[in-house]
Order: structure tokens, then sequence, then C-alpha cells
């Protein structure tokens, strides 16, 4: 990293925490008069982070698209800037950011640690299809989180509701069936533009390796997540499946998109090394 | 029984097991090492150090589980299901998307719509008007002011048959491909030509089930690589045809001829020895394919010495130590070791024509074209592939964006003015269509005003 990037990025990186902190407070405590601050922490966070990601373009020459760091920074990015468009329409739901911010700091704080040097574009990543690819894997990616943070306040609520602790601090948040329909909408949006990905990804593989599938690590997870999304689709409008159930959906799937971008090297590494492949 | 069978084959309680069991297939094939995924040299060498375990894992065929027999029954099981659920779902899509005479409904009785307003109109109501009034809001109107059924998107439904139906594509164009896919590789040198020969390929090649090796052949003019602080930038080959063309291939750009592609997938290098004697009459010299780039060591044999060699591709020698300052080809050495019956006649670094003696002969190195391994592919049915994706992603935004929309409604004389009762739905979103509904109810309040 340069150092205005590095600069940048902790910064960023701090507010966030600040912010997961102040929620992890108002939803403690009860307190949500706290929450329009934190909003204002996200979004002074995500200006921060924007310019991290600009030095980096200005350092590099390119934009970051290919590293585990790179995946961090713009996957984290296009998760904040989902929250903070979806509070930009609806105010109640500004608590989705207690979900989605710890799933930012986790993947930045990984990408970090990932060897974030400066580097020049790989001949391997000089294609059109690349960009598409990764532009609508950290669109999905982004709808994903969003669909986990609704789960995760679903959850949360009803969790109260059972214990008969409903208090009026819930009054500000999305009803449950407006949740319930949100998970829906925006695990949807993810994976219509995780088809695209995948699609891209294959037409993209076709030139670099000279086959559009391989049953690669990275290409067969990819189909996984996508499958259990479709499964979670289907069990909702085939189904019926809503509330509790779907939520849970919503939150566990996305641990297969998070293995996707970044735990499948140490997948294949474990296994390899499970299985004494050197 | 049959029936029993069929109705069982074609149950959705059947897609999710056959999804599940398709997942954990996939996931199986993470974890263990996958025979195609893995390298030959460490896929061997593993095979070599464990081979009980290797041997009943390919007993079981899980280190070719993607196309083992249990997952190739699982996916043929996955596509008669899909085909028996879309043939029970074909009546029921075609009869949500036509009009029929029992959709006209009265509002205040209709089960299953959830919004419901009464909008009041201070004169009797037309049949244009109230069509035009519809219209404006993006509903298709059937029906009369006494009894109307208004819908948007009616053919959205169609959209679920497409997606599925899409799969059918990929599958068949994934059939095509498997059993017409030719592939293999081959190092072709700066100067050196390919005819396509089987023998050149550097193992044998996969060859087609259907169809015939491709014929095309190329020449490798020049071979251009860049590198920027270690990391490799570009690697362009220049190719002449049979017909003498030119044309430029780099990685994620192959060359492509009809059906077959000649695919750039890495470089070597191809350096010229030459032994001389004492009176300098060469008596061997050849251009050897070597793989020595990212420091391995390759070797090679002439005139009976057997050379190692390791390649410095930026040499340095700063009495010390020698080495290479960087990836670039900026000042190519080559560190030889000649050896013959089990001993070290001779080692020395040579720079491009330098020398280095050994038993009275001068091995020379001339000079440093590259070689280029293209991979050589041809098969069919990556359109029908492409056409599957493509039909899949437009049928899901069709579907789920263009969802459908109904409303019923009914409008009554009251007095000497008009009230309507409106009832409306919608696929998937019923908070969103709330919202909607409200917007609509309003359009039509301001268009009365």
């Amino acid at each position: 990293m340069s150092p205005v990037e590095s600069v940048l990025f902790w910064a960023a990186l701090l507010l966030y925490s600040l912010a997961a902190g102040g929620y992890s407070y108002s939803i403690i405590f009860k307190n949500e008069k706290v929450m329009p601050r934190l909003i204002v922490a996200i979004a002074a966070g995500a200006l921060l982070h924007t310019f991290a990601i600009a030095a980096r373009v200005y350092a590099q020459g390119h934009f970051p698209w290919s590293s585990d760091y790179d995946n961090g920074l713009m996957g984290g990015w296009f998760i904040i800037m989902a929250t903070l468009y979806v509070v930009w329409r609806q105010k109640p739901l500004r608590i989705l950011g207690a979900a989605t911010l710890p799933a930012v700091i986790l993947i930045m704080g990984y990408g970090v640690m990932r060897r974030p040097v400066l580097e020049p574009m790989s001949a391997t990543l000089k294609s059109f299809w690349l960009y598409i690819h990764v532009f609508f894997a950290w669109i999905s990616f982004g709808a994903y989180a969003l669909a986990m943070g609704a789960g995760v306040v679903y959850l949360l609520r009803e969790r109260a509701r059972e214990k008969g602790a409903e208090t009026g601090y819930y009054e500000q948040f999305p009803t449950q069936e407006r949740l319930d329909e949100l998970m829906f909408r925006y695990l949807v949006f993810g994976f219509v533009n995780n088809a695209v990905m995948i699609a891209a990804g294959a037409i993209w593989a076709k030139d670099l390796w000279g086959n559009y599938w391989s049953w690669d690590p990275v290409e067969t997870w990819s189909l996984v997540s996508w499958l259990m999304y479709g499964l979670a689709i289907h069990l909702r409008v085939t189904m019926g499946w809503r509330g509790s159930r779907f939520a849970w959906i919503a939150v566990l799937a996305l641990s297969t998109v998070i293995i996707n971008f970044f735990g499948v090297t140490l997948v294949a590494k474990s296994s390899l090394h499970m299985f004494n492949v050197r | 029984m049959i029936q029993q069978v069929i109705k069982a084959l074609g149950s959705l309680r059947l897609t999710i097991y056959l999804i599940l069991a398709l997942g954990a297939v996939f996931l199986l094939g993470l974890w263990i090492p996958q025979a195609n995924v893995l390298k030959m040299d460490a896929y061997l060498q593993w095979k070599g150090q464990h081979p009980q375990l290797v041997s009943t894992l390919e007993g079981l065929r899980l280190t070719q589980i993607y196309t083992s027999p249990f997952t190739i029954t699982l996916w043929a099981f996955f596509f008669l299901n899909l085909s028996l659920v879309m043939w029970k779902r074909v009546p029921a899509i075609l009869q949500k998307t036509q009009f029929t005479e029992t959709k006209l409904q009265d509002p205040r009785e209709s089960s299953g719509y959830v919004c419901t307003r009464e909008i009041e109109f201070c004169e009797p109501v037309s049949e244009e008007r109230l069509r035009l009034l519809i219209t404006k809001c993006g509903y298709k109107f059937h029906g009369t002011p006494a009894r109307f059924y208004a819908v948007k998107n009616a053919l959205s439904p169609v959209a679920t048959l497409l997606f599925h139906l899409s799969f059918f594509l990929m599958f068949l164009g994934g059939i095509i491909n498997m059993y017409s896919r030719f592939s293999g590789y081959v190092d072709i040198s700066e100067g050196e030509s390919f005819n396509g020969e089987l023998e050149r390929y550097n193992s044998p090649p996969r060859l087609p089930k259907i169809g015939t090796p491709p014929a095309a052949a190329v020449t490798v003019e020049k071979v251009t690589p860049e590198t920027v602080s270690g990391v490799p930038t570009r690697l362009a080959v220049r190719l002449v045809d049979r017909q003498g063309r030119r044309h430029l291939a780099e990685i994620n750009r192959p060359y492509r001829v009809g059906p077959t592609a000649f695919v750039v997938t890495t470089i070597g290098v191809t350096p010229l020895f030459v032994v001389t004697d004492r009176q300098g009459r060469e008596l061997d010299g050849a251009y050897v394919k070597l793989n020595v780039l990212g420091g391995k060591m390759d070797n090679f044999t002439i005139l009976g010495y057997r050379i190692n060699a390791l390649f410095y591709p930026d040499y340095f020698n700063d009495g010390d130590t020698e080495g290479t300052r960087s990836d670039a080809f900026k000042r190519p050495a080559f560190h030889l070791q000649v050896r013959k019956e089990g001993r070290t006649l001779a080692e020395k670094t040579l720079l491009m024509g330098d020398s280095l003696t050994v038993e009275g002969h001068a091995l020379t190195f001339r000079e440093m074209p590259f070689w280029v391994r293209l991979y050589v592919v041809k098969e069919y049915g990556l359109e029908t592939v492409y056409a599957g994706f493509m039909l899949a992603i437009i049928a899901l935004v069709w579907r789920f964006a263009y969802y459908r929309r109904e409303m019923v409604g009914a409008v009554v004389a009251r007095d000497s003015a008009a009230v309507m009762y409106l009832a409306g739905r919608s696929e998937f979103y019923r908070n969103l269509y709330q919202d909607e509904f409200e917007k609509t109810v309003r359009v039509l309040q301001r268009h009365e005003e």
C-alpha cells in the first residue's frame, strides 16, 4: 500500500469499527438516539474508503481487481455503499449496518493481512470479461450481505418477541413482514447478479485457459453458493418458507460466498495438506 | 405404480434433495484432490507416496467425482426431475398468463387480493375512461366497469419456464462440447512451424469422440514477453498461418480459426548451444527448449554431455554472488553444469556469446529465442452453452423484476356519482406492491379530480 492509501484505509476501518461498536451499544442498551450518528460515521468511513481506493488506483495504475486485499477493499466498499443506499432510501433500514459492518470489518481485515502490495496488472487479468465478472461479483456480494443483515435484524427482533422483551426500541425497525420481504428481494437481486458473474467468468476462462468450465475450486465453489441461493429461492417461492427459517438461510448462505471470495485457497490448501499432496 | 413413480420423480421435494446432493458432491470434490484439477506431476507424486489411499479414492471414483457414475446419475435424475416438473407446470403457467372470465371477481369478495381501496368518482365512469385510466397505470384492462380485471406483466410466469429451459441448453451445449472436444499442449519455438501433427503434442492429446483433430497450422514468428516489477504484464505471440497471414495472440486473446483456438499459456527459452572443436569446427548444435523460468532447473544432452541449466533473465555478478536482478529478459545468462558418466566436467555461467571449455570442446551460448506453449482446443457447443447463459439471465430479470401484478375492480353507481372498489395483489413482493398500489390509487384519484 502507498502511505496515503494506508492512512485512508485504516482511518476508514477505524470509523467502521467505531460504528460497529455503536450498533452493539445501541442494541444492547436499546438506545436508538445514537443511530443517526452511526450513519454519519459510516458515511465518513465510506468517503475515506473511496479515497483509499482512489489512492490505490493512482499508485498502481489500475483498479483493484484481483488479490485478496483487493477483494476485501472493493467488496467492503460495495457492501458499505449498498448499506448507505438502502438507508438513504428508507431510514428504518439503518439497523442493517449492525450486521453488514462486522462483515465489512472482517473481510477488510482479512484482506489487509494478505499482502496488499502494489503490483502492475498481470497479463492474465487483462480482459474485458474480468471487469464484468468482478463488478457483478461485488454487486452480488453486497446484495447477499444486505440479505444477511436483514436476516440478522429479523432474528434479533423475533428473539426479543419470543422472550417478551420487544420494547419500543424495535419500533424504529421495519416491520417483520417488511424485513422478510427485503431479505428475499436482496437475495434475488444478488442471485441474478451472481448468475451474470458466473457466466462472465466462464467466458473469460475460455479465453484465458481454453476451457469455460474446469471444476476449478473457485469455479466449483461459486456454483455451490449460487445453488444454495437458488435453493433458498425455491424454498421461498414453491414451498412458502418465510420468517425465521428464511432468515437463517439468508444468514448462513453468506458463508458460502465468503468462502468463495476468500477461503477457497485455504480450503484447497488444507485439503491438499490433509491428504499430504505436495 | 408407474404413476406413483412419475409423481415421485416429478416432485419439488426431489428437486430440493437433488440440489442438496449435487451441492454435497461439489463440496466433496473441493475437499478430495481431483485428478483433473491437480497438476499431473503433483497427482502422480501423491499417488506414489500414498498408493493405498489414492487407490481407494480412485476405486470409489472420488478423485474424478465430477464425472463419476454417481454424479452423472444425479445429473440424469436432476434433468429428468426438471423435465417432469416443467411438463406438469406448463398448463398451470399458461393458464396463469391467459385471461379467463373467472378472473372477473368482485373485489369486495375476492380472496387472495391483499390490497383493497374504495375510490369515489364525481360522475359515472365510462368504460373508455376507465380503460384509459387503468392502462395509464401500466395494466392491461379486461372486462367492463361493472367487473374488471387488470394485469401487468401477464406473461411473467413464462420466464420460469425459460429459466429452466436454459439449463437444458447448457446441458446440451455441454454434451456437444464433451464429445467434440479436442485439446492438447504443444511447445513451438520462434521460427518453428506446427502443422497439427498429433505426435508433436507434449503428451497424447485428448481426442474427440466425435469429429477430427484440428487441421490448423501455424508458424510462431515472434514471442514478446514483458514484465514490470516481476509481474508478467504482457505476452504477445505473432503467428503466421498457412496462407502467410499474420495474427497476434496474447494471454486472454487466443488465435481462433473456425472451431479451433490456440490459447497462449506460457513461454520458455530455446537457447542455441553449439559445440565446436579446437579448430572451431562445429561438432554439434541445437536449439533446446528449456523450462527454466521462475528459477526452475532443466537439463539437456548435447554431444553425449548431460547439461544441467539454471537461467538468469537479468544476470548480475558482484564477485561474491550471482543471480538475477529481475524477471525481465535484459541480460540473459545460463549457469551450466556439464556432466558425463556421473562426473561434473565443467561448470560456468554463460552470457550470450560466452563459451565454456570441456574436454577440449567449446560449448557456446549463441542466441536465445523463446518457445511458447499453446493450448490447442477444437470444440463445438459453446454457442449453445452461452445461449443458455443468456437465456437464464434474461429469464431471471424478467421473472423477478417484471413480475405479475393483478387488480380486480368494480365501479358501482352511487347517487349521481360512482365508487370504484379496487383490490390488488402481486407475486413475490407484498410490501413493495402495497406502495405501488397506493401510488396507483393516487393516480386514479388525481385523474378523477
